[in-house]
């Protein structure tokens, strides 16, 4: 009778665990055979049946980083993310913490507004940032791009952190007044230095959000000011497409995204719920 | 009260930088790409700036590539968020329990939906090349002939629903996990003293209560159902025959590949159309739930 009930307990457990081990092999195989044809000269990529256990060359990664302009993508990247990351703190922190302290009509209307744009399609500012920039000479330029990024990353920065900001207990700030600083210095010296976790939390999302970005790069940069995700699809343009290569490119990519996405992974559902999504 | 006025003044002009770029960057191109939609711009022949009125849209309405981009818009709206939602709330209910070896494993279910999509799309293309070792050779080894999934519509569209899928169930797994976690644990507790089996619990408990949350997570996946461009870019191209080309897709091609700005412009006043009417119905069906 009791052995009859563990048994049935325990296949129930069983169930589940099998579950889980599908789910985890679903979601990883991909990005590890991605990883393992990095590895495969041309020929290996294509023997039947597939090679687990081969002798990995590295000449993809060669090719990619030394031989090909791949470099210059990546720091094209790197510039145009850290450059967007700072740009939106700078001009989106304050108003965020403006948002808490202010009081005055369509306050909510601007919020919404905010929250409205970010939720729209890509593409629907493609067209007229590809006009308007073409007149302002920014395609192509990491300026060009900088600037286009505001436009999604400024929602998510005041959401987010209007979201810490209303956490904050007013008390410190009051303290801070009495003490006799003003409200600059209360924000500079009291209130950021307690938001650290929110501010990082909040700049690594919009970096990640920059590094992915897929639609805004593709037509408003050509050779010079190329990202890394563009260039890989330009290495699957050629005829033949070189698979090594291209998976080598795709690995360089990854990785900083995810090892950002391990340190934010606490905070990451709180930021999804404001807004922030990659679109 | 002078000082709180004082005050209010400051953090006015901390809000206005933000307030003028934000309108700048978002208003702007609103008008514009309303004014463009309204002229038949070309950029291969210049000079073709002029207005013309809705004629655009008119000859929209006879473009059977656009009403074709809207029924595949719809297919991936609707079909990839459903599975999503589904998977996604089971992979929340698996890895609930707070044990060591679940923290590690969310952490992992993370990496789809944290990758470029660029990379997702290259992904999925080499899984789905027949001879590069992916899903034909393990369908083999259940001896059935795998199609050449990209090159054919029906396949093809399979192809880019797995990849969507794929990408974004991880989304509403970590939301619905952040729901679970908040859960009131006395309801729980209750329903296990009155021996409530685990389906019941979850059936009569757990879903209920995160019911609000779930309806979030579903309004925020259909407002970025067509995110999937990046995905049918590097997968399919749209094609094969127009199969999988969802209406910004088309606009893409209209604008950057036809040079047709004008039109691409149209279409995106259509595609901006139906996705605020998206959003406002769902909106208000949330609002009338309370």
């Amino acid at each position: 009778m009791n052995g009859l009930k563990f048994i049935r307990g325990n296949l129930f457990l069983i169930g589940i665990y099998i579950f889980v081990l599908a789910t985890l092999i679903f979601t990883l195989f991909p990005v590890i055979w991605l990883g393992l044809l990095s590895l495969k000269t041309q020929l290996q990529a294509f023997t039947y049946p597939p090679l687990f256990i081969f002798r990995p060359t590295f000449k993809h990664y060669y090719e990619v980083i030394i031989q090909s302009n791949f470099f210059r993508y990546f720091s094209n990247s790197m510039i145009v993310s850290l450059g967007s990351v700072a740009l939106s703190l700078i001009i989106g922190v304050p108003a965020a913490y403006a948002f808490k302290k202010c009081e005055f009509r369509f306050k909510n209307h601007i919020i919404s507004w905010t929250l409205a744009t970010r939720m729209l399609p890509a593409m629907v500012y493609v067209i007229p940032y590809f006009v308007s920039f073409q007149y302002l000479r920014l395609i192509d330029t990491r300026m060009g791009l900088i600037i286009a990024y505001l436009t999604f990353n400024l929602p998510i920065v005041v959401w987010t952190m209007n979201g810490f900001f209303a956490q904050f207990p007013t008390s410190i700030e009051e303290a801070a007044k009495i003490d006799g600083a003003s409200t600059w210095q209360s924000f500079l010296y009291v209130v950021l230095p307690l938001s650290t976790t929110g501010l990082i939390a909040t700049a690594l999302i919009i970096f990640m959000w920059c590094w992915n970005e897929f639609i805004f790069a593709l037509v408003l940069t050509r050779r010079e000011a190329l990202t890394a995700t563009i260039a890989i699809i330009n290495f699957m343009a050629y005829e033949g497409i070189e698979w090594g290569k291209v998976a080598a490119g795709a690995m360089i990519v990854l990785i900083p995204v995810i090892f950002f996405s391990i340190m934010v992974r606490k905070y990451m559902a709180k930021a999804m719920f404001s807004g922030a999504i990659k679109g | 009260m002078k000082i709180k006025a004082r005050e209010q003044r400051i953090y006015f002009f901390w809000l206005l930088p933000f307030l003028i770029i934000f309108g700048v960057l978002t208003i702007i191109p609103a008008l514009l790409n309303f004014y463009l939609s309204l002229t038949p711009w070309n950029l291969i022949r210049p000079g073709s700036q002029k207005f013309v009125g809705l004629c655009n849209y008119i000859s929209m309405a006879s473009d059977s590539r656009f009403w074709n981009s809207l029924w595949v818009s719809f297919y991936y709206i609707f079909i990839p968020v459903t599975i999503q939602m589904i998977l996604g709330f089971l992979w929340a209910l698996a890895l609930r329990p707070r044990l060591k070896g679940t923290q590690v494993i969310r952490t992992l279910l993370l990496i789809p939906m944290v990758i470029p999509p660029v990379i997702v799309g290259l992904t999925w293309k080499v899984l789905f090349t027949p001879n590069l070792g992916g899903i034909n050779y393990y369908l083999k080894m259940i001896s059935i002939q795998g199609p050449d999934w990209l090159n054919r519509p029906f396949t093809a569209q399979i192809a880019v629903l797995m990849a969507a899928v794929w990408e974004w169930s991880p989304f509403v797994m970590l939301l619905l996990l952040a729901a679970m976690e908040n859960l009131p644990s006395e309801a729980m507790e209750a329903a296990t003293i009155d021996g409530v089996n685990k389906l019941q619990m979850v059936r009569f408990i757990v879903l209920p209560l995160i019911k609000p949350v779930m309806i979030i997570v579903l309004l925020f996946r259909i407002m970025d159902a067509l995110g999937i461009l990046p995905l049918v870019f590097v997968m399919t191209k749209g094609g094969p025959a127009s199969a999988t080309e969802i209406i910004n897709f088309y606009a893409y091609m209209s604008g950057f590949v036809y040079y047709k700005i004008g039109y691409a412009a149209s279409l995106i006043t259509v595609l901006f159309a139906l996705v605020f009417a998206l959003n406002w119905y769902f909106l208000s069906a949330v609002a009338k739930q309370g």
